[in-house]
């Protein structure tokens, strides 16, 4: 047999594995839960909550991650090499004890002198970006690693000066593995639960975001309520992959 | 006039080369891993040397000793490599007027319509590089270098990629453009042919070092040494036993030489240049002359290559394949050859 058609076989039970649970779950509540569920302030809050602190994590993301993954990409150094290693950490460690580090770190009398983070926007959002850059980077290093710099030499020897060359050549080739590598940073912070319970406090209304909230009301008993906003972040997870991926078709450069 | 003076430490290779062009077409000739197309990138700025001095048409490029270091952007030269030479997200128009953009030059759009038209470019121009073929990507990239009136053209082997009635053409075209635009061009490749075809004037380049330059007839005639000569396709390289009034022994064969140097330690003739005689005449008011027999008969693309052995020694000679069926030359047989006695060169061993 051929080994396209054996692989057939364990492909399919994965593909029916992913789809039976989420649409077992989707089985499991109505559209009035979803209703319900928008007019729930609390939830609400958390939503807010947490689309700001994922945007500013993966605004700080792209602003340090792609000249970072650029760095990697491009440098030949030993040092950049351990560095690249120092980025697999926080994907490596588990996001509850990024937390407690977190903490560790913030109740340092030194930090304490300049600001409190514990419990605080700002505490949530730097455990979301410790946790969350490592993507952007990864992405950003694979994509510039596929572009070749002979086409900012050749844009340099055409007149554009170093920053043009770059913007124009490399840069517009490895966007859309960079995009990529932002979505990916971007739902890791809207989903992250461990780091942010334990630097935010989640406490309701002020640093709560989607995933606290869905526990909350799982203890509390509300399993229907918190199945129903799992359910809502699947959907904004699988709308937003098929939105990048929509517009990295649509702009995708044959090379 | 392209001078370039260029030191530079890879560790376990090195570049240590002193060259001056003043004609339009220059060719760097080696096999590869020579150094060619490190030297081409100093010369664009693509990295440093660890000491260096490129001077093109009086401007001083680069001075190592004085701490100048023009960035490529502003050194006003032209590179085309082999390959990845089109920018692949912007269509052949938007690739054809990035240069003139970029150093916001004034559009000339008499000289922009005569290239286009010249290179048979005017419909493509909506298209994207990956829809056009090998040799109209080099064609886009020669007219988007020549767009931008660079000082001078480098030329990284551009053509190697491509098949041979493309190559050529496109060869025609590149030293129609040069000349018509008076624009100098360092052409770097490790093809004979090709070399022997582009150049005025060449500097071959083996490990790191020119080891003979000047113009093309001069270097192509009178390679300098053994490994010079072997690849300028002098495939008869005999090592000279002795010199004796004005004619070289070679094991055992005494032959009449033209010019004979102090350093004559072997003799170069190439296969060209060993005439087969005709046995049925009189062949005594010939020079040099051979008697052997035929070992192997190769067929080449432009004739046949006879390997001819006189006692020890084994000679190669390049007729056409009109003589060979004439004379009915076949392996084993007798025949006469003549060593064209100004075609002998000699050079020392290095």
């Amino acid at each position: 047999m051929k080994l396209t058609k054996v692989s057939f076989f364990p492909t399919i039970l994965l593909v029916t594995f992913v789809l039976f649970v989420i649409i077992w779950g989707f089985l499991g509540i109505s559209l009035s839960d979803f209703k319900r569920l928008f007019l729930d302030g609390e939830f609400l809050s958390a939503v807010i909550f947490g689309l700001e602190t994922s945007f500013v994590s993966v605004a700080l993301s792209s602003l340090f991650g792609i000249p970072a993954g650029f760095l990697l990409a491009r440098s030949e150094k030993f040092l950049v090499k351990v560095i690249d290693v120092v980025f697999d950490v926080p994907i490596i460690i588990p996001p509850l004890i990024v937390g407690v580090l977190l903490l560790n770190v913030f109740n340092n009398s030194f930090i304490l002198e300049f600001y409190s983070f514990v419990f605080t926007f700002w505490g949530a959002t730097i455990a979301q970006f410790f946790i969350a850059f490592p993507f952007t980077v990864k992405a950003s290093k694979s994509a510039f690693e596929l572009v070749p710099p002979i086409y900012e030499r050749i844009a340099m020897t055409l007149g554009a000066n170093y920053y043009k060359s770059f913007f124009d050549t490399t840069f517009k080739l490895a966007k859309s593995g960079i995009l990529t590598g932002l979505v990916l940073s971007w739902l890791r912070s809207l989903g992250e639960f461990g780091a942010t319970l334990i630097v935010g406090g989640g406490i309701a209304y002020k640093t709560e975001n989607i995933p606290i909230n869905i526990y909350l009301k799982i203890m509390e008993g509300n399993f229907r309520e918190g199945l129903a906003a799992s359910l809502f972040v699947v959907l904004v997870a699988f709308v937003s992959v098929l939105f990048i991926k929509l517009i990295l078709t649509k702009n995708k450069v044959r090379l | 006039m392209i001078e370039a003076v260029l030191k530079k430490d890879f560790g376990n290779f090195s570049i240590d080369v002193e060259i001056q062009f003043r004609s339009l077409r220059n060719v760097l000739f080696g096999v590869s891993g020579s150094g060619k197309s490190s030297i081409l990138k100093m010369i664009a700025g693509f990295y440093e040397p660890d000491y260096g001095r490129v001077v093109v048409n009086g401007r001083v490029l680069l001075d190592t000793e004085r701490g100048v270091n023009i960035p490529i952007y502003k050194r006003n030269v032209g590179y085309i490599p082999q390959e990845y030479t089109l920018f692949p997200h912007m269509d052949i128009e938007a690739n054809l007027l990035y240069g003139v953009k970029a150093k916001g030059l004034k559009f000339d759009k008499d000289k922009f319509d005569f290239l286009v038209e010249l290179t048979g470019l005017k419909n493509l121009l909506k298209a994207h590089p990956y829809q056009l073929s090998g040799g109209q990507r080099q064609r886009v990239s020669l007219v988007r270098a020549l767009l931008v009136e660079p000082d001078i053209l480098l030329l990284d082997e551009p053509f190697s990629a491509l098949d041979r009635p493309i190559r050529d053409g496109l060869k025609e075209l590149l030293v129609e453009l040069l000349e018509s635009f008076k624009v100098s061009a360092i052409f770097v490749t490790h093809d004979l042919e090709e070399a022997y075809e582009f150049s005025e004037e060449i500097a071959i380049l083996e490990n790191g070092r020119i080891v003979q330059t000047g113009e093309k007839g001069e270097v192509f005639s009178e390679p300098k040494s053994r490994s010079i000569a072997e690849l300028l396709g002098f495939k008869n390289i005999f090592e000279i036993d002795e010199l004796k009034n004005g004619e070289i022994v070679v094991k055992g064969f005494s032959f009449k030489v033209e010019r004979l140097k102090n350093n004559c330690r072997f003799a170069f003739i190439r296969p060209e240049d060993v005439f087969l005689l005709r046995m049925d005449r009189d062949i005594s008011d010939k020079e040099n002359v051979l008697f052997g027999r035929v070992l192997r008969v190769f067929e080449k693309p432009s004739g046949m290559l006879l390997k001819i052995k006189s006692k020890e020694l084994v000679v190669y000679s390049k007729v056409t394949r009109h003589v060979v069926d004439k004379m009915g030359i076949s392996e084993g047989m007798r025949v006469a050859v003549s060593l064209k006695r100004d075609a002998i060169v000699c050079g020392d061993g290095t």
